[in-house]
Order: C-alpha cells, then sequence, then structure tokens
C-alpha cells in the first residue's frame, strides 16, 4: 500500500477503452470531499502495465471488459504479475455477471459499478484503501 | 363157623405175596410160606434146615441185624431195613426186610417174624420213571416253546427254561409251588406285561381277565408281553384239573401279520386305483376302495367282473391283443391309457400300469391306475400356456437364453440366435459368454458369479456388434436359480436399448449444448446489458454535466460533452440495428436444400462488390461442391466472412480470399482463408461472442463485433460448425463444417 498522506496528492489510474469514462471520472473525482486526487488515464492493459511498473499509483480503476480482453480475469492478473500491489478496483456498466463473485481470486480488491461511483463513494473507496500506513492487525481493529 | 383169628392169620400168611420167614431165637427157620418158597426157589423142606442169614446176599449184613436183635431189647421189637438176598439159583435182589419179634406172654422173646418184599420190579419201575423224567426234562428243555403246568391247585409243577425265558422279568417268581397268580402279579409288578397299563385299575383288571382265561382255557390268544414281542398262549386241562400251558413266540409272523394288514390297509385307502386280477381269466380278485368308489361297483359285483367289463376305449379283441404278453409271460410290465366305464355309464380317463405278479397257483396281474382326467386338463392347460408363452417369447423383442450357471446355452430364442446369424439349434452347448467381446467378458463372469440366493438378479449394458458389424446396445438382466444354495440355471434376457441409448446420449450432448448456450446466453446478455447501459449512462451524465455548467455559467466544454452525447446516440443505434439483425438471422428456421456451393459464394461477394472493388480484394473459389444447407443464410455467412477479410487486410495491400473444399464421409468442410492482419489465438474463441471485437478504435476497423457470432450461429444451425484454424499464418482461416445430405437432417432435428 502506498505510505502517502493523505494530505498529499493521491494517484489513481483509471484503465478504461472508452475515453468518455475519463471525462465523466474525473467530473466526479473533482467533487469528491477532502480529496486531493491526480486522475491517470490509459485506455489498454499494455499501457497500464507499463504505468504500475514506473510506479506511483496508489490505486487502480480497471473496466471490467477491456478490448480485446474478455474482462478483468484477464486483465487484473497482468497488473499483480508486473509487480503492482495497490488496490484494484473492478468497474463496470453491469456487474450483473456471476464471475465477478471471484474477483479476489484474480487479485482484484472490490468492484462497483460505473454508475454507483460518486463524489461520496471515491471519499470512501479513498479512505478505505489509502489511509495511513497501520499493520493489518491495527487495522483490522478499524473495522 | 365163624372165621377164627387164627384162621384169618393163616390165609393171610399163605396169600401174603411178600416171602414170610419165622425163626426162633436159636436163628433156625421154622416156618415159610408159599411166597418164600416160590421167591427163593428152595423147596419147604430145604427152607428149614436153613439159617435166614442164608438168604441174604451178604450173610454179615444179617449177623449185623441179628446183633441189633440180640440179646432182644424191650425197646426194640420191629426192624426195617433193605438188603439183598439170593435166590437158590444164586440171583440177587433187591429186598426191603421187616422183622418183627415175637414175644410169650409172659414178654419174654421167642422167635422173629421176617417177612422180605421183593423190590426187583418196584425198584426197576422207579428207574423207569426216572428215566422217563428225565428224558421229559431234556425234551421240554429241548423245545423253543415255553412249556409249563400247574397241579389241580393251579400251583407250578414244572416249566421249561423257555418258559423262563420268554417272562424273564417274572422268572424269579417261578419256583415250584408258586401259584399263577402269584407269578402273575410278581411279572406284572416288574414290567413284564406292557398291555396291562399303567394303572392299578387297568392292571388288576387285565390280571382278572387273565386269571379267567387262564381257569378257563377257551382258545389260542396272543399276549404282547413287550413293545414289538408277541406270545401265543395255549392252555388246557387235562383229566387231573391240571393246567398245561404252551408259550410261542410269535414276534415275527405278528410283525409280519401286522405289516402285511398295514400295507393291505394302505392299499385299500390309497388314492391310486388298485387291481388285483386273474391273468387268464381276467377276473377282478381285489379291487380297492379308491377304484370302487370311482367306478360305482360294489367289491362282490367287481369280482364277477373281468377287466375288459370297465374298459371303454378298446374292444375286447384289442384288449385281449394288447395283454397278450403279459398272459403269455413274455412281458411283466404294461402302461397304457384308458377310458374306464362307471356303472352309471360316465367314463374317465385312466392311466394304468400292469405288473404280473407270479404268485403261486396261480398268477395274477396287479394294476394301478390313476384317473388322469384333471391330469390330462391340466396337461392340455400347460399346452396352452406353453404356447402362448412360447408365442409371446417369440413376440418379444429382446433376446432369451437359458444357460447352466457356466453359460452353456441349454435355450436361446430367435431374436438371439437372429442378432448372431445363427439358427436357433446351433447355438444350444455353445458358451454364452462367448457371444461378448472378449476384453469385457471377465467382467461379466465376474458379475454373474457374484449372484447368491440373496441377490439372484443383476444387470449390466453393453454394446455388442451383430453378425452384420452393426452396433447395438443391450441391457441384459441376469437371473441365477439356485437350488439348495447351489447355482443351478441362468436366465439372461437382453433389451435392446440402442435407440434409448442414442436418446441418453443425445440428451446428454443436448445438455451439455444447453449448458453451455446458457453460458453464452448469460454472457450475451450479460454483453447486451453492459454495451446498451454504458451509452445510456454516459449520456444521463454528459447531459448532467451540461446542465451543471449551464447553470454555473460554464460553457468551454459543453460541446465535447454535447459530442459524447451524439456519439453514444449513434453507438446505441448501431447497436439496437445490430442486435436486430442478428435476432433475425440467427433464429429463424433454416430451410435447407441441395444447392451448388459456389452459388452462396457468388451471392455473398456479389453483394460486396462495390467495397471489394473500392480495396480491390480478390475471391478465389474453384469448387463445384454441393452442398446441404439454407441458401440465404449461407450467403450471409460467407459475406459476413469476406467483409471481415476486406476490413482487417493488410493495407494497403487488398485482400487476397480464398475458399476450398473438402469433402468426406460425413462432413464437407469449407475453408475461407484471407492474407490479412490475421487473429491472435488466444481469441479465437471470444471472437465468435455478440458484440465481441477485437479492436477499440472504430475508426480504423467499424463494425459492432456481431458478424462472427452470426457465422457460428448459422453453422451450428446447419448441425455443423465454424472454428478460426489457429495454426494458419498469413492471415486469418475461418473452417465451416457441415453435414453431408445423408446425415444433415438429423444433425438439424438433434439441435
Amino acid at each position: 500500500m502506498n505510505s502517502r498522506q493523505t494530505s498529499q496528492s493521491l494517484r489513481i489510474l483509471l484503465i478504461d477503452d472508452d475515453p468518455a469514462e475519463f471525462t465523466l471520472l474525473k467530473r466526479k473525482l473533482a467533487k469528491a470531499p477532502g480529496a486531493n486526487i491526480e486522475l491517470k488515464f490509459v485506455d489498454a492493459i499494455g499501457e497500464a502495465v507499463d504505468c504500475v511498473k514506473a510506479g506511483g499509483i496508489d490505486m487502480v480503476f480497471l473496466d471490467n471488459r477491456l478490448l480485446p480482453n474478455n474482462d478483468f480475469r484477464e486483465t487484473a492478473p497482468q497488473l499483480r504479475t508486473a509487480g503492482y500491489v495497490g488496490p484494484i478496483g473492478i468497474i463496470s456498466s453491469d456487474l450483473s455477471g456471476s464471475y465477478f463473485q471471484l474477483f479476489q481470486e484474480f487479485g482484484a480488491d472490490f468492484r462497483i459499478g460505473k454508475e454507483e461511483i460518486d463524489g461520496t463513494a471515491i471519499s470512501f473507496i479513498v479512505s478505505e484503501y489509502t489511509r495511513d500506513q497501520l499493520s493489518e492487525n491495527c487495522a483490522e481493529d478499524f473495522l | 363157623m365163624p372165621v377164627s383169628t387164627e384162621h384169618l392169620l393163616k390165609a393171610l400168611y399163605e396169600t401174603l405175596p411178600d416171602s414170610v420167614l419165622v425163626v426162633d431165637d436159636s436163628k433156625t427157620v421154622i416156618a415159610a410160606n408159599r411166597t418164600a418158597t416160590e421167591t427163593f426157589g428152595h423147596s419147604a423142606a430145604e427152607i428149614l434146615q436153613m439159617g435166614p442169614a442164608d438168604f441174604c446176599a451178604a450173610a454179615e449184613e444179617f449177623d449185623q441185624i441179628w446183633q441189633e436183635l440180640y440179646p432182644p431189647k424191650t425197646d426194640l421189637k420191629r426192624l426195617h431195613r433193605r438188603i439183598s438176598f439170593r435166590r437158590k439159583d444164586g440171583g440177587v435182589f433187591p429186598a426191603e426186610l421187616m422183622i418183627n419179634r415175637i414175644n410169650s406172654a409172659d414178654g419174654r422173646s421167642i422167635g422173629l417174624v421176617v417177612i422180605i418184599r421183593d423190590l426187583t420190579e418196584i425198584l426197576a419201575a422207579e428207574e423207569d420213571r426216572l428215566k422217563a423224567e428225565k428224558v421229559l426234562k431234556t425234551a421240554l428243555a429241548s423245545i423253543s416253546d415255553g412249556f409249563v403246568v400247574y397241579d389241580d391247585q393251579d400251583r407250578l409243577v414244572l416249566c421249561n427254561d423257555a418258559y423262563r425265558a420268554i417272562y424273564p422279568l417274572a422268572a424269579p417268581a417261578m419256583q415250584v409251588g408258586a401259584t399263577f397268580e402269584s407269578i402273575l402279579r410278581y411279572g406284572l409288578a416288574h414290567g413284564q406285561y406292557p398291555e396291562a397299563g399303567e394303572t392299578p385299575q387297568s392292571r388288576e383288571a387285565w390280571i382278572e381277565a387273565r386269571l379267567k382265561s387262564h381257569v378257563s382255557p377257551a382258545s389260542q390268544f396272543v399276549q404282547e408281553i413287550a413293545p414289538d414281542r408277541w406270545l401265543q398262549i395255549e392252555e388246557i386241562i387235562t383229566e387231573e384239573n391240571y393246567r398245561v400251558g404252551v408259550r410261542t413266540d410269535v414276534s415275527a409272523l405278528t410283525r409280519v401279520k401286522t405289516e402285511a394288514e398295514r400295507l393291505g390297509l394302505i392299499i385299500e385307502s390309497v388314492a391310486q386305483e388298485v387291481y388285483l386280477f386273474d391273468v387268464h381269466s381276467g377276473k377282478f380278485l381285489s379291487v380297492n376302495k379308491s377304484a370302487r368308489e370311482n367306478l360305482q361297483y360294489s367289491i362282490d359285483e367287481l369280482r364277477m367282473m373281468t377287466a375288459g367289463d370297465i374298459n371303454e376305449s378298446l374292444p375286447a379283441e384289442e384288449l385281449a391283443e394288447l395283454f397278450k404278453h403279459m398272459v403269455s409271460g413274455d412281458s411283466k410290465f404294461l402302461i397304457f391309457d384308458a377310458t374306464h366305464k362307471r356303472k352309471d355309464g360316465s367314463t374317465y380317463m385312466c392311466r394304468v400300469r400292469l405288473e404280473r405278479m407270479d404268485t403261486r397257483p396261480n398268477p395274477v396281474i396287479l394294476a394301478f391306475g390313476e384317473d388322469i382326467t384333471e391330469r390330462l386338463e391340466f396337461e392340455r392347460a400347460l399346452e396352452r400356456k406353453q404356447q402362448e408363452f412360447e408365442s409371446l417369447v417369440r413376440s418379444l423383442p429382446d433376446m432369451i437364453i437359458r444357460a447352466e450357471p457356466d453359460t452353456t446355452l441349454s435355450y436361446v430364442n430367435e431374436n438371439f440366435a437372429r442378432f448372431y446369424g445363427r439358427d436357433v439349434d446351433d447355438l444350444a452347448g455353445r458358451k454364452f459368454i462367448h457371444f461378448f467381446p472378449p476384453d469385457i467378458r471377465s467382467e461379466i463372469l465376474s458379475q454373474l458369479t457374484g449372484l447368491s440366493p440373496e441377490k439372484p438378479i443383476g444387470s449390466f449394458e453393453r454394446a455388442l456388434e451383430d453378425h452384420e458389424g452393426h452396433r447395438h446396445w443391450f441391457l441384459w438382466t441376469n437371473q441365477m436359480l439356485f437350488e439348495d444354495g447351489e447355482p443351478v440355471e441362468l436366465i439372461s434376457v437382453g433389451r435392446n436399448i440402442t435407440e434409448s441409448q442414442k436418446a441418453k446420449e443425445r440428451i446428454a450432448r443436448q445438455s451439455r449444448e444447453l449448458a453451455m448456450r446458457n453460458d453464452a446466453l448469460e454472457q450475451f446478455a450479460g454483453i447486451v446489458s453492459h454495451d446498451l447501459k454504458a451509452p445510456l449512462r454516459q449520456i444521463r451524465l454528459f447531459a448532467e454535466m451540461i446542465a451543471e455548467d449551464v447553470d454555473a455559467g460554464k460553457t468551454d466544454e459543453l460541446e465535447v460533452y454535447s459530442a459524447h452525447i451524439s456519439e453514444r446516440g449513434r453507438a446505441m443505434e448501431q447497436m439496437i440495428s445490430s442486435l436486430l439483425e442478428y435476432s433475425q438471422l440467427a433464429y429463424q428456421a433454416i430451410k435447407p436444400q441441395p444447392f451448388k456451393l459456389s452459388e452462396a459464394v457468388t451471392a455473398a461477394w456479389n453483394n460486396l462488390s462495390v467495397h471489394a472493388a473500392e480495396t480491390k480484394a480478390k475471391l478465389s473459389c474453384d469448387t463445384d461442391a454441393e452442398i446441404f444447407a439454407d441458401p440465404h443464410l449461407m450467403t450471409q455467412l460467407f459475406q459476413n466472412l469476406f467483409a471481415n477479410s476486406i476490413k482487417y487486410r493488410n493495407a494497403p495491400a487488398p485482400a487476397q480470399i480464398r475458399v476450398v473444399v473438402t469433402i468426406n464421409k460425413m462432413m464437407t468442410s469449407i475453408a475461407v482463408e484471407d492474407d490479412g492482419i490475421g487473429i491472435d489465438a488466444r481469441h479465437a474463441e471470444q471472437i465468435f461472442g455478440v458484440f465481441q471485437r477485437l479492436h477499440r478504435d472504430e475508426r480504423e476497423y467499424s463494425g459492432t463485433g456481431i458478424g462472427l457470432a452470426l457465422c457460428r450461429r448459422i453453422a451450428d444451425s446447419h448441425g455443423g460448425g465454424i472454428v478460426l484454424d489457429t495454426s494458419f499464418s498469413g492471415g486469418a482461416r475461418f473452417v465451416i463444417s457441415l453435414p453431408n445430405r445423408a446425415h444433415a437432417r438429423r444433425a438439424a432435428s438433434e439441435l
């Protein structure tokens, strides 16, 4: 997990083959209360792998269906293989597929519908996955 | 003149049969009677010259007697001895000597009167008696019958050893002089007479009856003295009122008699008809109850009849011919079915078994008859059932066999024989197990030997090839029959389940396909849901953003947001159109017909002629193959493939497309290959999904990603398929497989 302080800028990588999603998310992040977020966008998994390898990414929003791949089960493991250990959230317009239940098996930390993403949700996710470094046990005490 | 004592004594003296000598005290014989002279052979004069000792065979013996008499003793007046005397001729004879002293009036002894009784005849008679008694005893001991004599007081006089042996428990009481009743009671008390019963009352009654028959014997009777031991008792009363009894062991006879009586009773009461008739006259000698009742004649009536009188089925001459060899003695047995006529005229069928018995003086024929009316009806019913069963077995489609436990066939039905192209008769004796493939025989044998009285039935399914090599599935149900725990017969029924097996396989295949289709449908629904919801959401969000910016007086990005909305709307329209196209083509009923493949290829190419001309694409198709499919759908399929080849060409080079056809026994393979950019093998299946696109940049490769999904749907609906040949390099190669006409309808119907 990134050790950057919450007062510092938080770098989120959006991986989506539709550039419009970048425009929309950027607008939502701007509304997130108390967040100092820097949104980076790539439209293919290959570029995303290069990006995480370069470092400095605190969180990844990964679009479920990223052409030409089938779904996150093919793409999320590529990020983990690249050495990325930060939180990965699967985002999709439709989460009804039963395979979404398996997100943890494929290296993702959470899943969220694109419809649900707004300022409040982003603030919660950011605080949940990027709070000050604590041991796993201490972190669990807050739950 | 009155008779004086003197005259009487003299007459007695002269007539006495014993010799009388009168001796004085000087040992001189002074008188002898006539018997003395006759007995000793001496004359009276000679006797008077002799002394008494001269008559004795041993003189010292008389001297000894004389010394007892002299000197005279007052207390001894008479002397009685047995000594031997000698006659004049020297003969010696035994005699009884009686000497009486003669005293004078004053009591003085004056002489002796010696009376000599010749015992020769008496002793001889006694000896004869003793000899006779010995012979009697020997005779009694030698006979096996018990012999006993009771006197007029009913006391035991004698009995032989056999008598004691016959009554061993009463023997201790058999003492001479013991009464019959005491012996009887002793024996009864010691268990000698079981027929007397166990109670005091029954025993007293028995004793009373036995004494009565003993006192007044009437006739012989049999007495049971032990289980399975009987005595015949015969008693007579002698003139002296003695009872002489004879006991004869008649156990063997009684047993024989009892068994004969029992056998007679059995024969009399047995349900089977039994006749005994004379060989020569044919007249009935005896007929048992069963036969009498069935024939309705009495025994007396039957004894006046012959075997021919009750036989209705055969004329007399034919019956005589039938009996000829039995009458002559050439044959001892004869069995035949006859119709017997009852007294009331009714008849019944009878199976008769005759046996000639060479008894003396006249041989007889013993006949056993069985009324087989019911049996014949039963046999006829059984035969009908058998025919029905045979008919049923013949009409059954199943294969039926019966075999020894080691599978040696004893019966096979027509279906079994026909399946293997054999005659039924050729298969008996062969092993059932040999009709199965060698690789499964041990498994089947193991199952058969595993059958037990507790679990005698087992089944298995196996595919077998008939004599023409056609493969059929059979469900074999095997039942082992057991007797006393040992297997005795195997009955197996094989039911042809080929159709059922095919249906099962078809259902399994369809289930698998259905599962795959469900997965595909789920995926399709997910994709459609995702791809339709995404632009809608974006349109809504961009509209909200425009509204927010307008409210905030910001206008710099309105154009961008508006462009997004327009583009998303256009994409949705295209998707919906594609979906409509897919649903119209993908689920329409196919109308297969034979046509030349080149016709569909040409039609498809013509539909793309403008685009093909623009890109200078080339098609090569040199085939006159005929396929059985829906021409319209196949045209659409080729059009989609050709459009992809043109779209994904290696621009600026024009696309080179080639159609190659391969026809084999069941399927026709059509390969459509190009020299374009190709498709990564990883996406070989993914590309056939609805809205599946490999290229996100529509400016370069436009489309909704529905073309290949339609191709697969069309190929599947014909019972065939389409795959990407991942081994092909230098472009993309799709292989379409279609069933040939003979298999096309079945393949399509299975979908």
